[in-house]
């Protein structure tokens, strides 16, 4: 009797979405299992990797690497788009209208369709047209675009609960399919795709943004609320979340800057062609496990890659016959020996002793928070490095006095911080104290038990603080006219358009600056 | 595993004692079954019932602990296949290989340039931890020579990898005292391997050809009475290793399965010619339940992503991650320069100091402890008041610095300027822009 992989039950399946005309047009979505899980599910039409195009010349502002493979077409959106599809086997074309940003060049809608119009024309693939998360600038140019391009099958793309109307209403009407866009949050992720619903877009022409996070930049909320919202549509029977995702990967990872670190600067951060490549190739990998169902990538090696893994996890296979990365800029050599640190070979005994003894104060203190998180990765190791005495096996005297010396400055200055932070922490709890004493004599139980619910309330929503945020967003939008009450015992401080200023900070991790 | 509360209620003493800190037994059992009390608080609990209850409620998945020193690491001990479902808690370890034909003095060099991959992120050092050294040529004093170099001359913990037992019992004689993983046990040396790791009492790895193979190998050294198992499937393709890893996941935590109850040990350096496409399957595998991986070799292109990759998957969801409190400089401030206050939620943390990166205008940041809430929810809150903020500027150090007295706030918490105008007497509160992408614009305009 052989072993058997516990099975997951699935109840439901993503619509499948068709995006583009003719032979070239791409069919996301339709899997009945969670990502690659083709042993329990089918995943018809495996996720399909799109390159990302600017609609003016970048090679300023991005990192050398991804200029490189471009710098012969790079001034010119549909010579740039061509390459993509011809060359690099690019299965969709993303334009970011990046030049029609009201903070930048603030390029009108009508001279804005010309770019499209030029890679529309120049390409057989699908196309995204990508606006900068500014509402009332994405409406106007999304619908002359919806418009313009009727019969075309586009995508728009971001469509915000804020102009949701005019872009939803011209996609409907000039048969364009549109990306939902929400902050990280699956319940507005679902309210969205209602709300376009209602409007009359039905949701096999919705594929929904989930924001996407940079690597080191927020990916792991994204990778949840995308793993939640597969659950949700697959084994939740959610019909309104059974739509495809899309993830603007290239505009995150490359505007971070590690990805345009030279290595001469950041020389343990490796090879910086590389790097940026395989930090793509990393997110891209992570976003896909997470339910992705379309990649925008930018670099072609990152392409070629990410294309290769999506065939070897649908069909199977070696991956010794993939090559690696082939570097178009010189490789810049760097001496890491030199400026290795002393390894700190410290086994001490006591250092297990001390550290559980450091993680139980603040278990006491803080009662609600589970130690093992705070303990695990910060204190201990800090600890170890900071306090290890100079290590006896030294045999220099002056290296270990050096050391010493080091140590007990870096010691002293912990020291001094640790206290700055302590009085400014004391100070702070002992004025939350007298104002709370103060407050406790005048209504005290009213207050106290005001004060736990409120209490009770953000301790519930730990994960992601941020999405507090729009949690308050999405309880107010959903009602609107009921719940007034809750939301000013929350929010009673203010008394301005909160929707309106969450969505608007969160806007951030669409926009490239 | 998962006992009920009435069936643990059924092993204890029934005394209401009242002595584990809740009043009645029944209670007691009903904080265990939910994990939220340990079986120590009781005084009074039979050895039976303990041996009973200790196997019960045993994490399905085993915490290994490997290595000794700065970087040694616990893998396993997970109890979810979706990080929202509560954490995923023992981050993937991440090693690389290295032959013991090497030269002693290349392993020298080889060592010092792994030890300089270390990356500090939002107050922690990222590294990686592991080293696998493979038994080359048939010479066992080279591979315990290395072994002890490599344990002795650095921080790095060892994998052990020889299929010889004669060369793992010499090699394991020079370097037990830093705990290493042996690999691997397989069905030819199980029992020699099983000894080896019994008598020192080392984590074992065991390698067979698919999971049922696996399953047998793990029967026999529980058997034996070791503990400390990690799993090699064998699979070596990248779907199929996929595959294997949730299956040897889901087997543990859903169907109870002990005998896969245990880490996994992958080896993306056998599975491509190249240490790019390795980085490629290392990024499946961090979030896909490997608890430790192997790659060829360490270069920073390939480890810093992987490890952002790591440091996010293994995050906290249920806590946001935050930056530690204090002075920021950013582009070598000086006397003159400005002063911006923000929250240490670390996203906000980022994106402000990169805002001001991209300024190159030098700057002082202060970032002010506000539980990891962002801005306008730390302001929400009652975390970021003219108060608390005018108190923290004061006591952060940073007048010593400036020879100005001007302070910018975020744009979104323009409501405490009054407040921090009365903390702060003879300071010039500048409110600053609400989005973090005008902040370039902003500093380069401003006037100090």
């Amino acid at each position: 009797m052989g072993f058997e992989i516990p099975k997951q039950a699935y109840t439901g399946k993503i619509r499948e979405v068709t995006i583009g005309t003719g032979p070239k047009a791409m069919v996301l979505g339709g899997e009945s299992a969670y990502p690659f899980h083709t042993f329990e599910g089918q995943m018809p039409n495996p996720p399909k990797v799109g390159m990302e195009i600017w609609d003016y010349d970048p090679s300023e502002e991005w990192p050398k690497a991804v200029v490189e493979p471009f710098k012969d077409v790079i001034s010119s959106p549909e010579k740039w788009a061509q390459k993509c599809v011809k060359e690099y086997g690019a299965d969709f074309i993303v334009i970011q209208m990046k030049s029609t940003d009201p903070n930048g060049m603030d390029r009108s809608p009508e001279d804005a369709v010309k770019v499209v119009k030029a890679v529309v024309d120049a390409v057989d693939v699908p196309v995204v047209v990508w606006g900068t998360a500014n509402k009332e600038k994405d409406d106007a140019l999304l619908k002359k675009v919806a418009e313009e391009f009727q019969g075309k099958n586009l995508a728009l793309s971001p469509v915000e609960e804020g102009n949701y109307k005019g872009i939803g209403a011209a996609a409907l009407g000039f048969k364009q399919v549109v990306v939902a866009s929400t902050p990280i949050d699956v319940n507005l992720a679902k309210q969205l795709n209602i709300l376009l619903e209602n409007l009359g877009v039905p949701l096999d022409r919705i594929v929904i943004d989930p924001t996407t996070g940079g690597l080191g930049y927020g990916l792991e909320y994204s990778y949840s609320v995308m793993e939640r919202i597969k659950m949700a549509g697959l084994t939740q029977e959610d019909e309104k979340l059974q739509v495809p995702i899309i993830n603007s990967i290239a505009n995150e990872i490359w505007k971070s800057k590690e990805a345009g670190i030279p290595t001469e600067e950041g020389p343990t951060l490796g090879d910086m062609e590389k790097r940026g490549i395989l930090m793509e190739v990393s997110a891209a990998v992570a976003y896909l496990l997470a339910g992705s169902n379309a990649v925008v990538l930018r670099h072609p090696e990152s392409v070629r890659l990410i294309k290769a893994y999506i065939n070897l996890m649908v069909q199977g296979g070696s991956a010794m016959e993939l090559a690696g990365i082939s570097k178009s800029l010189p490789q810049v050599d760097v001496d890491l020996a030199s400026i290795s640190p002393e390894p700190n070979l410290e086994i001490a005994k006591e250092e297990k002793a001390k550290a559980p003894a450091k993680a139980a104060p603040p278990k006491e203190e803080k009662p609600k928070e589970p130690p093992k998180v705070e303990a695990k990765p910060e204190p201990p190791k800090a600890e170890a490095k900071v306090e290890a005495p100079p290590p006896p096996k030294v045999e220099e005297d002056l290296e270990a006095k050096r050391r010493a010396e080091e140590e007990a400055k870096a010691r002293a200055e912990e020291e001094a911080k640790r206290k700055i932070e302590a009085e400014v922490k004391a100070k702070l709890e002992e004025e939350a104290r007298k104002k709370a004493e103060e407050e406790a004599k005048k209504k005290a139980e009213e207050e106290a038990k005001a004060r736990a619910e409120e209490e009770e309330r953000l301790a519930k929503e730990k994960w992601l603080k941020d999405i507090e945020e729009i949690k308050k967003a999405r309880e107010e939008a959903l009602k609107k006219l009921p719940k007034k009450e809750e939301k000013e015992v929350v929010l009673g401080r203010k008394d301005m358009d909160l929707v309106e200023r969450i969505v608007e900070g969160l806007t951030r991790f669409h926009k490239h600056q | 595993m998962g006992l009920t509360g009435i069936q643990i209620f059924k092993l204890l003493p029934k005394t209401n004692c009242g002595e584990c800190g809740v009043p009645t037994c029944l209670a007691f059992a009903m904080n265990l079954a939910a994990g939220k009390a340990e079986l120590d608080s009781c005084p009074y609990v039979s050895e039976e019932a303990r041996e009973q209850l200790a196997e019960a409620s045993a994490p399905p998945i085993r915490p290994v602990k490997i290595g000794a020193g700065v970087r040694a690491f616990t893998v396993g001990g997970e109890t979810v296949l979706f990080r929202h479902e509560k954490t995923f808690y023992n981050p993937t370890a991440i090693a690389a290989l290295i032959s013991s034909d090497i030269s002693p003095e290349d392993l020298e060099k080889k060592l010092k340039v792994f030890n300089a991959y270390q990356y500090e992120r939002v107050g922690l050092n990222l590294r990686p931890e592991l080293i696998a050294l493979k038994d080359a040529n048939g010479d066992g004093g080279k591979f315990a020579s290395a072994a002890e170099k490599i344990a002795k001359e650095s921080e790095f913990n060892l994998v052990l990898m020889s299929s010889n037992p004669e060369h793992m019992k010499k090699a394991v004689e020079a370097v037990a005292f830093k705990r290493p993983l042996l690999y691997a046990a397989t069905k030819e040396n199980v029992d020699q391997m099983g000894s080896i790791a019994k008598e020192a009492n080392l984590p074992l790895a065991v390698k067979g050809a698919g999971i049922d193979e696996v399953i047998e190998l793990t029967k026999k050294l529980t058997g034996m009475g070791l503990k400390d198992l990690v799993i090699d499937s064998g699979a070596r393709e990248p779907k199929k290793l996929f595959e294997d890893q949730l299956a040897i996941r889901r087997a543990a935590l859903k169907a109870g399965n002990r005998d896969l109850g245990f880490p996994t040990i992958t080896f993306p350096c056998e599975m491509a010619s190249n240490l790019d496409v390795e980085t490629m399957i290392a990024a499946m595998l961090i979030p896909k339940y490997a608890g430790i991986v192997v790659l060829s070799d360490f270069r920073g292109e390939s480890l810093f992503p992987l490890l952002v990759e790591r440091l996010n998957i293994f995050t906290d969801p249920q806590r946001p991650m935050t930056v530690t409190q204090g002075i920021y400089e950013i582009g070598a401030p000086g006397e003159n320069s400005p002063v911006l206050v923000t929250t240490n939620f670390s996203l906000t943390y980022f994106i402000v100091s990169g805002e001001i990166e991209n300024s190159r205008v030098p700057s002082w940041l202060l970032v002010m402890d506000t539980e990891g809430l962002s801005v306008m929810t730390a302001w929400a809150a009652g975390k970021f008041t003219g108060d608390a903020v005018g108190a923290f500027v004061k006591k952060s150090g940073i007048a010593d610095k400036i020879k100005h007295r001007k302070v910018i706030i975020p744009g979104y918490a323009a409501a405490i300027y009054g407040d921090m105008e009365e903390e702060l007497p003879g300071w010039e509160i500048i409110i600053g822009p609400r989005d973090a992408s005008m902040i370039p614009k902003f500093l380069k305009e401003l006037k100090i």
